[in-house]
């Protein structure tokens, strides 16, 4: 299954906020190698979870950012890009197009600004448009 | 034929190329002057020299959970080992990426090597004695500015545009502005130190058109070998990004995913057999 162990996610997401390796290993109760062996087989276990999406999707791997938790993909045959986003505690969402319809696919849309926030891609601000910060999510992973 | 090289846009070898660079136009610069010895003239010259062959990209080696970057010709003097890689990008293929945006060095080194012709031709004029440099300034400094304007529109529209085709095309227009502007420049200081307008003399003439020429060919070949070739940006968690030359759009591909692969996945598979 394309998900990763919830320990694992965690200590991604920690990362990708900042956190410093003692300061995980303090938080979660384990020591600082245990900590820096899990990033690295989490980080491994994401670049083989988008790897073999890249496959069944028929396309090439055009960015794969592990410490941010996504990817960009082109298809083979359409020459259209695929955004894919590591959601925790999910999997991975593949999106087919840059253009989403906030209104039409609320859900959809705050699943990815939620994970975007977690992996530290943007900051939230409680008052912001949703479909603003999805489009400035896709802008700002093609930087 | 060797697919991927690595070049030199960042760390150590980056600033060995900027290094490189400055003491190659300093060289050049004080070679005219009187207290300028033969011995520091050569000194300096080969250390130039020295630096930007130490920072010349040479091999690429993937696998056992690092990416290897060599650097130096004709044997390897530098090795930069990145064995926590987070991110692989075919640099070209995303839509809002700028080079400055990940290498501020390769920025001053474009900057370095289109600046440095004028800055020697006027330091030449000036310490030969063949203009004044108030004469310099009173007939050709609007020109001069002009030329200086577009060749920093150059260097920014390379490192900042997001899209390359159309950013080569501005270069052009730059580049052919320029060398109008430039042959404005000659043409008035010939006129001013021989008396007579530059068409009178032949030689003088076909020697500025055949320069013009081959530069004109060399900047077709840049243009046609920067339009081919992409750059892979590599991360590492620790230190940085990294930039790697493919020969092409296929090669770019085949790189990025050998470094997912061997580096990243592997990398952890053989920390796991070895632990």
């Amino acid at each position: 299954m394309l998900r990763l162990p919830a320990r694992m996610e965690e200590i991604l997401i920690r990362t990708a906020k900042g956190e410093r390796g003692t300061e995980i290993a303090r938080k979660l109760g384990i020591s600082r190698q245990a900590v820096s062996k899990s990033l690295r087989e989490a980080r491994s276990r994401l670049a083989e979870i988008f790897l073999t999406l890249a496959e069944t999707l028929y396309s090439d791997i055009v960015r794969v950012d592990l410490a941010h938790g996504y990817c960009i993909l082109r298809n083979r045959q359409t020459n259209q890009k695929i955004y894919v986003f590591y959601i925790p505690d999910q999997g991975p969402i593949a999106l087919l197009s840059r253009q989403i319809n906030c209104s039409q696919h609320n859900r959809l849309c705050k699943t990815i600004v939620e994970a975007a926030t977690k992996w530290n891609i943007v900051d939230r601000k409680e008052n912001m448009d949703l479909q603003v910060t999805v489009d400035e999510i896709l802008e700002k992973i093609e930087e | 034929m060797q697919r991927y090289w690595p070049l030199p846009y960042s760390g150590v070898p980056g600033i060995l190329s900027i290094l490189g660079l400055i003491t190659l136009i300093f060289t050049l610069i004080i070679a005219s002057c009187d207290w300028c010895s033969e011995f520091l003239f050569l000194g300096l010259f080969f250390l130039g020299y020295a630096c930007i062959f130490a920072s010349i990209g040479r091999k690429v080696v993937i696998g056992d959970g690092e990416v290897v970057l060599e650097y130096g010709f004709p044997v390897t003097v530098y090795r930069v080992v990145l064995n926590d890689v987070v991110e692989a990008c075919n640099f070209w293929e995303i839509e809002g990426g700028r080079i400055i945006n990940y290498f501020r060095l390769a920025a001053l080194q474009f900057l370095l090597i289109m600046v440095f012709p004028f800055t020697y031709i006027w330091v030449r004029l000036y310490t030969s004695g063949m203009a004044s440099l108030g004469q310099i300034l009173a007939t050709i400094l609007p020109l001069i500015l002009a030329l200086t304007t577009c060749l920093l529109l150059a260097v920014q529209v390379l490192v900042s545009s997001r899209n390359r085709r159309r950013a080569l095309r501005i270069i052009g227009y730059i580049v052919v502005s320029s060398i109008i502007i430039a042959n404005m420049v000659i043409a008035i200081l010939y006129n001013q130190l021989y008396g007579e307008p530059i068409t009178s003399n032949t030689s003088a003439l076909l020697l500025l058109v055949s320069g013009e020429t081959a530069f004109l060919i060399v900047f077709a070949v840049v243009v046609m070998v920067f339009y081919k070739t992409q750059i892979v940006v590599v991360r590492d968690s620790l230190k940085g990004y990294y930039a790697i030359g493919c020969w092409d759009r296929e090669d770019a591909i085949r790189l990025v995913e050998e470094i997912v692969e061997k580096t990243v996945i592997g990398g952890n598979n053989n920390v796991k057999t070895t632990s």
